[in-house]
């Protein structure tokens, strides 16, 4: 009996430091988890897929930057302004209208965006309508309807504003029988190619990405119109970010193509590798929102 | 038994291992299923899990846009949930049924998700808002019932599962009862059948031991099997092989006693014991007989009794070391009984016996193989001589073959002794072939000319008369490449008796060498010859400007012979200011190593005399000077020539002139011979002895030898082509007299005309025979100075191949020693009034005509110049014409 207490005892002081140990393990998550970088994602196309296509991204960053990334995916362009101030995001990937509205307002700072495979770093926006539609002169748009992606992309609304400037559409609200915003890019492109709407703005980067996968997409949709090329979706960051790891992570960011994991998240990411980019990149996008007659200090983006 | 044992323990073995791995797998089939029941398990709370979220994210949209709503990434993460456990599924491995179920599941999340981030993202009028929310719902609908679908399969398998798993579980506990309470008993009864085995034999081998103890060689087991059946066997046996080891050492006891009682050699065990060492303590009768005792005498003695004094002297140390384990061998002497002493080789050593240290040593008498031992040492000295002398004859032979020369080598005899390699290689003689009667023949002697061979002594017999070396040089004769030289030595030897010992014939070839001295001296004659016959004047002096070489004409410059110069400097010979220029000029041409021109004028005998001098170093084969060799020219005549030429073109140049104004005075005569015919006419009608007629013809006359004069001046001054024409030679002979008979020179010469009529004519240029004769004649009348008598005359000669011309004066007459040179250019006897050259161009102009000229003369007679012209053969004129 004396021998049976004894092993009790012995059982139950390994349990203790097992028990023990893995309390330890947790503290010590616990701390690192507390340090974090919040990266912010814009609605580019369907936000679930977005969230896949930037983990890796963000995993092989945490690595090497030492800091745990997190990505928040949000639903609307125009919420990402906000929610740098709200969510206290430390940097996001921009569109190009986008970061050039929160530069205005937030001050964030551009320092990288990727290079495509064929190694360009801009993107344009394209006014697209089936090839079955009658549709090929702005006359015909009329009473048709329309499918913007958001008040805050280039592409998807600053280029059809344009677009109708340029061809007297005074009103584009009574012009068309409807109008909507699909708030990403890819949900425009298929609701033009699905027939739930007659005319969509959209950006070709995605239309690209869509095409590679879906024939239909080069099949039956045509293009109407191609904007000028503008910075693609970069990363920037808030203007109080530690410098430290504002370095860290453009530097991790610039030097990923040289190591073999990092080519790895690169290819799955769909680029080459990422390029500096700074302010004077967005030149052109300055240049078109002067041109459409845009005020960047009050402009309201919420979509209406 | 071994056998035995090992068969119960792989027994025992076994079934403890059939019975562990009974359990083990009974139990690892009953966790498994256990897991596997688990995993359904987990399975259907996934599934569950998934539901659950599909409601949440249904409810949160129903709720959207009021306060009770979770915030959009609730929603977001609640749908990435959905993918994440779906994607979860995949990672084990299902039936194809379950797969096509499963990726219906992804596929709806898939669209429900698309759904969710349209609905999101989207800003749309109510319609497509709600048109987006019902698609939602309804492909939530839609999953659902997909998932629940898939929970209720799961929950049909799991029972099933179940159910089988438990009925599994019952069966493998009975086993496991029923093993646990049977094993002890089965090894228990193992255990007594194999104690009771053992025991057994053991107690009979002991019983055989104790038997054996006691000394029954005798006693035999018996009854027992396996491994102590051949335990007893074995036994058995040692006890026949003791009682077989003991018959065998005693007859080995009886061999060594033979043996050592009837061995040849004397075998001695001597006691070491302190005091007593070297105390025969046993003897064999072989040590007895050889030192003449009995055995038992011997056994009373101590062996250095026997030793003679030396050896026993050394006893003690040869104790010492067989006492340190040592085995000696030695040869040491004895001494018998009788005192004969004798040598014994002793081989002794420690013999312990019982602990006690006895040496044992054997004794051989050696006398006799002591003797035969010297012959044969003899013998072998003699074979290592002859075998070193045969080497020494080897290398003797090796360095002979080796010389560059042939060598024999014969005894005082003449016999052939030795002859190397070499030999048969130059001569091409065998010296076997040269043996004649046993002796080597005397083939090689010296050749002189004019002396037969037979008369000549033999340089073998030379040698051996006068026993002093002999050397000469051997020529095999043959065609040119095939003769050859050698030079023999043959050199003789004497013993200290002073007998002829070896004569040694050493032959050496030496064709190339005589071939290169014949060529040498070639060459030295045709240089000396070259040298000798040229008509340079070439001197060869060495580096201390001594003269080696010097031609004739050289040497005769200073009226010298060439001896005079030889081996003296210019100094010694020549004027100081000829020596000096000399020297300095060889010095220059060593110095720069190069050709050197030089130019000397010198008044040798009161003429001077123009040199032309060479000066060049010469040069060894290895391009070092040796010496210096000048080529000297006479150049006088060459200057004179040169000024000669430049006299005759002034001369031409006054010819020319002197042509011109006879042809200007032509003219003005003609003038004066028509007027003076004129007056004359005038004066027909006067007295004929009026001495104005007599004037008129003095002018007249005159006028016309003035005109004849500038005429012949003409003729002789026109400058004509070599035209040879027949010509008689009598006209050519009195146009000459005739120019120069009525000159003031010839006033007081008296001419006389002996030419003959019907003479040939012969070709010759008339105007340059005209030459020809006037300068003879000229010459005549200076020679006899304008007083005397100068004879023309012409004759056949040479039965009649030749027509002579010949100038004959009183005059003085030319001497002996200058008539040889009259003919040559510059040479003169008019001192500074002549040129030289007249005789020299009668002599080229006469030659070139085809004809000859001589000269006769008598001192203080006269001399007679002699001009012949060839006349044509009438064949060669026929021809001709």
């Amino acid at each position: 009996m004396p021998r049976i207490n004894k092993i009790l005892i012995a059982v139950c002081l390994c349990m203790a430091i097992v028990t023990g140990c893995s309390e330890t393990k947790m503290e010590n998550t616990t701390k690192t988890e507390e340090r974090h970088l919040l990266i912010g994602l814009i609605p580019e196309q369907n936000i679930f897929k977005q969230l896949k296509r930037y983990e890796p991204l963000a995993n092989d960053l945490s690595q090497k930057i030492r800091v745990n990334v997190k990505l928040k995916v949000l639903t609307r362009y125009g919420n990402i302004i906000d929610n740098f101030i709200s969510t206290g995001l430390d940097a996001a990937f921009f569109g190009s209208f986008t970061y050039v509205l929160a530069h205005r307002k937030l001050g964030v700072e551009a320092i990288t965006r990727p290079e495509s495979i064929d190694g360009i770093s801009t993107c344009h926006g394209l006014i697209l309508v089936r090839k079955n539609s009658g549709i090929e002169t702005v006359k015909d748009m009329k009473g048709k309807t329309f499918a913007f992606v958001d008040r805050a992309t280039t592409a998807g609304y600053l280029l059809p504003l344009e677009y109708f400037k340029e061809h007297g559409i005074k009103d584009y609200k009574t012009f068309f029988k409807e109008f909507y915003f699909t708030g990403t890019h890819e949900s425009a492109i298929y609701d033009v190619l699905n027939e739930t709407v007659d005319i969509c703005a959209a950006k070709n980067t995605v239309f690209t990405r869509l095409a590679f996968k879906d024939s239909r997409i080069n099949n039956e949709l045509m293009i109407l119109k191609r904007s000028p090329d503008v910075p693609e979706n970069g990363l920037a960051v808030r203007e109080d970010l530690d410098d430290s790891l504002k370095k860290k992570l453009k530097e991790a960011l610039l030097n990923m193509h040289k190591d073999p994991d990092g080519i790895d998240v690169l290819r799955n990411f769909g680029a080459k590798r990422f390029v500096e980019t700074t302010d004077d990149d967005y030149a052109s996008v300055y240049r078109y929102t002067q041109k459409i007659g845009l005020n960047l200090a009050n402009y309201h983006y919420w979509d209406e | 038994m071994k056998k035995k044992i090992f068969i119960a323990i792989c027994i025992v073995i076994l079934i403890f291992l059939l019975g562990g791995t009974y359990i083990i797998i009974s139990i690892e089939i009953s966790t498994s299923k256990l897991d596997h029941l688990i995993v359904l398990h987990q399975v259907e709370m996934l599934r569950e899990k998934l539901l659950i979220h599909i409601n949440k994210i249904q409810s949160d949209l129903t709720l959207i846009n009021t306060p009770y709503a979770s915030g959009i990434d609730t929603v977001i993460t609640n749908a990435r949930y959905l993918k994440n456990k779906s994607n979860k599924c995949f990672e084990c491995h299902h039936s194809d049924d379950v797969m096509i179920r499963l990726n219906d599941l992804n596929h709806a999340i898939d669209q429900y998700q698309d759904s969710l981030s349209r609905l999101l993202t989207m800003r749309a009028n109510r319609g497509r808002t709600d048109i987006e929310f019902e698609t939602a719902f309804r492909r939530a609908e839609k999953l659902s019932k997909t998932v629940n679908e898939m929970v209720h399969m799961a929950s049909t398998k799991l029972y099933a599962k179940t159910e089988s798993s438990l009925k599994d579980i019952f069966y493998s506990k009975v086993i496991l009862y029923a093993l646990v309470i049977m094993t002890p008993f089965f090894v228990a009864g193992l255990g007594f059948i194999f104690i009771r085995e053992m025991t057994k034999p053991v107690e009979a081998l002991l019983k055989a031991t104790r038997k054996l103890k006691g000394g029954d060689l005798d006693y035999k087991i018996e009854g027992l099997k396996d491994e102590f059946g051949e335990v007893a066997e074995s036994f058995n046996e040692m006890s026949v092989s003791l009682v077989e080891m003991m018959h065998r050492i005693e007859e080995t006891q009886k061999r060594y006693r033979i043996l050592f009682e009837s061995a040849g050699d004397g075998i001695f065990i001597l006691d070491t014991e302190e005091g007593k060492e070297g105390n025969i303590v046993s003897a064999n009768q072989a040590a007895a007989e050889m030192h003449g005792y009995t055995i038992n005498e011997l056994l009373k003695l101590n062996i250095r009794d026997l030793d003679t004094p030396e050896s026993a002297s050394e006893m003690l140390d040869r104790l010492q070391r067989i006492l340190e384990g040592e085995w000696i061998k030695a040869e040491i002497t004895h001494r018998k009984k009788d005192g004969t002493v004798f040598s014994v080789e002793i081989s002794a050593g420690l013999l312990e016996f019982e602990n006690h240290k006895y040496i044992l040593a054997f004794d051989r008498d050696i006398t006799e193989r002591k003797k035969a031992g010297r012959a044969i040492q003899e013998l072998e000295n003699k074979k290592v001589l002859e075998e070193e002398l045969r080497e020494e004859r080897n290398k003797l032979q090796q360095i002979l073959d080796s010389l560059p020369d042939g060598v024999i080598v014969l005894d005082g005899n003449n016999k052939l002794e030795w002859a190397n390699a070499r030999f048969k290689e130059i001569t091409g003689l065998d010296p076997e072939t040269l043996v004649v009667d046993g002796k080597i023949a005397d083939y090689f002697h010296e050749r002189t000319e004019g002396v037969d061979e037979s008369d000549q002594i033999s340089p073998m017999a030379k040698v051996k008369e006068t026993g002093e070396p002999v050397q000469f040089i051997h020529f095999e004769p043959g065609d040119e490449t095939s003769e050859q030289y050698f030079r023999i030595i043959i050199t003789p030897f004497f013993d200290k008796g002073g007998n002829l010992w070896r004569i040694v014939e050493t032959v050496r070839p030496i064709t190339d060498i005589v071939l290169q001295r014949h060529q040498i001296d070639e060459s030295e004659d045709r240089f000396r010859r070259f040298i000798e016959n040229a008509r340079e004047m070439i001197t060869i002096k060495d580096l201390n400007g001594c003269y080696l070489v010097i031609n004739e004409p050289a040497a005769a410059l200073f009226g010298k012979s060439p001896m005079d110069y030889i081996g003296r400097t210019d100094h010694e010979i020549l004027s100081k200011e000829l020596a000096d220029r000399l020297v300095y000029k060889d010095k220059e041409a060593l110095d720069k190593k190069e050709y050197l021109e030089d130019k000397v004028t010198l008044s040798i005998n009161g003429e001077m005399h123009y040199l032309d001098i060479v000066h060049f170093p010469l040069f060894d084969y290895k391009g070092v000077v040796t010496g210096i060799c000048s080529i000297g020219r006479d150049a006088t005549e060459q200057n004179q020539l040169q000024k000669m030429l430049i006299q005759s073109e002034k001369m031409a140049a006054i010819g020319q002139l002197a042509a011109s104004v006879a042809h200007e005075i032509n003219n003005p005569l003609t003038g004066v011979l028509s007027f003076a015919e004129e007056l004359k006419k005038d004066t027909e009608d006067l007295d004929p002895n009026n001495p104005i007629i007599k004037d008129y013809d003095v002018i007249i006359r005159e006028a016309i030898r003035c005109r004849e004069i500038v005429s012949k001046l003409l003729d002789y001054a026109r400058v004509e082509q070599s035209r040879r024409r027949p010509m008689s030679i009598n006209t050519v002979i009195d146009r000459s007299a005739g120019l120069v008979k009525k000159q003031v020179l010839f006033h007081g010469i008296e001419f006389e005309n002996d030419l003959s009529d019907n003479l040939p004519e012969v070709p010759f240029d008339p105007s340059q025979m005209q030459q020809v004769f006037l300068n003879l004649i000229i010459n005549a009348a200076e020679a006899i100075n304008g007083q005397g008598k100068i004879t023309l005359s012409s004759r056949l000669s040479g039965e009649g191949r030749f027509v002579e011309g010949l100038v004959i004066d009183n005059g003085p007459g030319i001497s002996s020693d200058i008539i040889d040179k009259i003919f040559e250019p510059f040479f003169s006897t008019k001192g500074s009034r002549g040129t030289g050259q007249g005789l020299s161009v009668v002599k080229a102009i006469i030659e070139q005509q085809g004809g000859m000229i001589k000269v006769d003369s008598q001192v203080g007679k006269g001399t007679t110049f002699t001009v012949s012209m060839p006349v044509p053969r009438p064949d060669r004129q026929e021809k001709r014409r």
